[in-house]
């Protein structure tokens, strides 16, 4: 398939348009609602899952912050070396 | 830099994507904190003209990343299918791995010799490869807070609580991402005060060949046919 970079850039353009505003017209089409109000039950098992959930994040989260802090300080490390020896 | 050949880095469609998520992501920061944290960040919120206004902006600014997510993935299996681009480029292989090992020995003094990078480094690709996925988090969360009548059609009542810690947890996470991607590409003492090829698109010549051998080792392959 041969395609000039305008003619890619065109079919983007339109697929993003199309794309986005299918799934926000999917999305609105249910009436707020009709499904009803959460029972207490749903709720008390809603918070119950957001528990797990919530611990499962902030694990997640922890080794992120790390994985992060630690990148950042072997960048610094590998700089300080490259500029001893004159590198970029 | 006069007389300096320059490369083309980035796509006049990458520059685009990039600005639009840039600023789609900077607006949702600036106002899904205020709406997450609204015991410390309330004030914020009342700045921007209260909880009705930075609603709105949060819901333009994802409707915002949504589109450039749909343009640049679009964008990016056209050019691959055309030849103008190859895949491997930007998905992670083996010799990631044994270069992100080879740039730990270099760092700890244990060789003398730097990986060759080739287009994108392991650390370009891994950051690429999250932001897609963070982005991927964000869309069906933020859908699913956005419009819950809908996805109950699809998923018990008891997970929007869940979808809701999903989206300030991995908010938090691109906070992170996103204060790293700014150091790293900016304010690193390599490249500050600003790396311009995310808005020129080009580097020079003697830029690419220190800093990615293979990347211009394949430039020159394709020149010389």
């Amino acid at each position: 398939m041969v395609m000039n970079e305008n003619d890619i850039f065109k079919i983007s353009l339109i697929v993003g348009i199309i794309a986005t505003l299918g799934i926000l017209y999917v999305c609105n089409s249910t009436p707020k609602y009709e499904y009803g109000v959460p029972q207490d039950y749903q709720i008390e098992q809603g918070v119950k899952i957001n528990f797990y959930v919530g611990a499962i994040m902030w694990g997640v989260l922890t080794f992120y912050g790390l994985a992060a802090c630690g990148l950042v300080f072997l960048d610094y490390l590998k700089f300080r070396r490259l500029k001893k020896h004159g590198g970029h | 830099m006069e007389g300096t050949k320059l490369i083309e880095r980035v796509s006049l469609a990458q520059r685009i994507t990039h600005l639009l998520v840039a600023l789609s992501i900077i607006t949702l920061f600036i106002t899904g904190f205020p709406i997450t944290f609204s015991d410390y960040l309330g004030w914020f919120a009342e700045l921007i003209g209260g909880y009705k206004v930075t609603m709105f902006l949060h819901r333009v600014a994802a409707t915002c990343l949504i589109f450039a997510t749909f343009f640049y993935v679009t964008n990016y299996v056209l050019s691959w299918l055309s030849g103008r681009c190859k895949l491997e480029t930007i998905i992670f292989s083996p010799k990631d791995i044994l270069d992100f090992i080879q740039d730990l020995k270099y760092t700890f003094k244990l060789s003398d010799e730097l990986p060759k990078y080739a287009k994108f480094n392991w650390l370009m690709k891994a950051s690429l490869s999250y932001a897609i996925f963070e982005v991927f988090v964000f869309i069906v969360t933020g859908l699913i807070l956005w419009f819950p009548w809908f996805f109950m059609n699809f998923m018990p009542k008891s997970y929007i609580l869940a979808a809701a810690t999903i989206h300030r947890a991995f908010a938090i996470m691109a906070l992170l991402h996103f204060t790293g991607h700014v150091y790293g590409n900016h304010f690193h003492p390599g490249e500050f005060p600003l790396h311009r090829v995310i808005f020129s698109g080009v580097l020079p010549e003697e830029h690419v060949k220190e800093e990615f051998p293979l990347w211009y080792e394949e430039i020159k392959e394709e020149e010389g046919e």
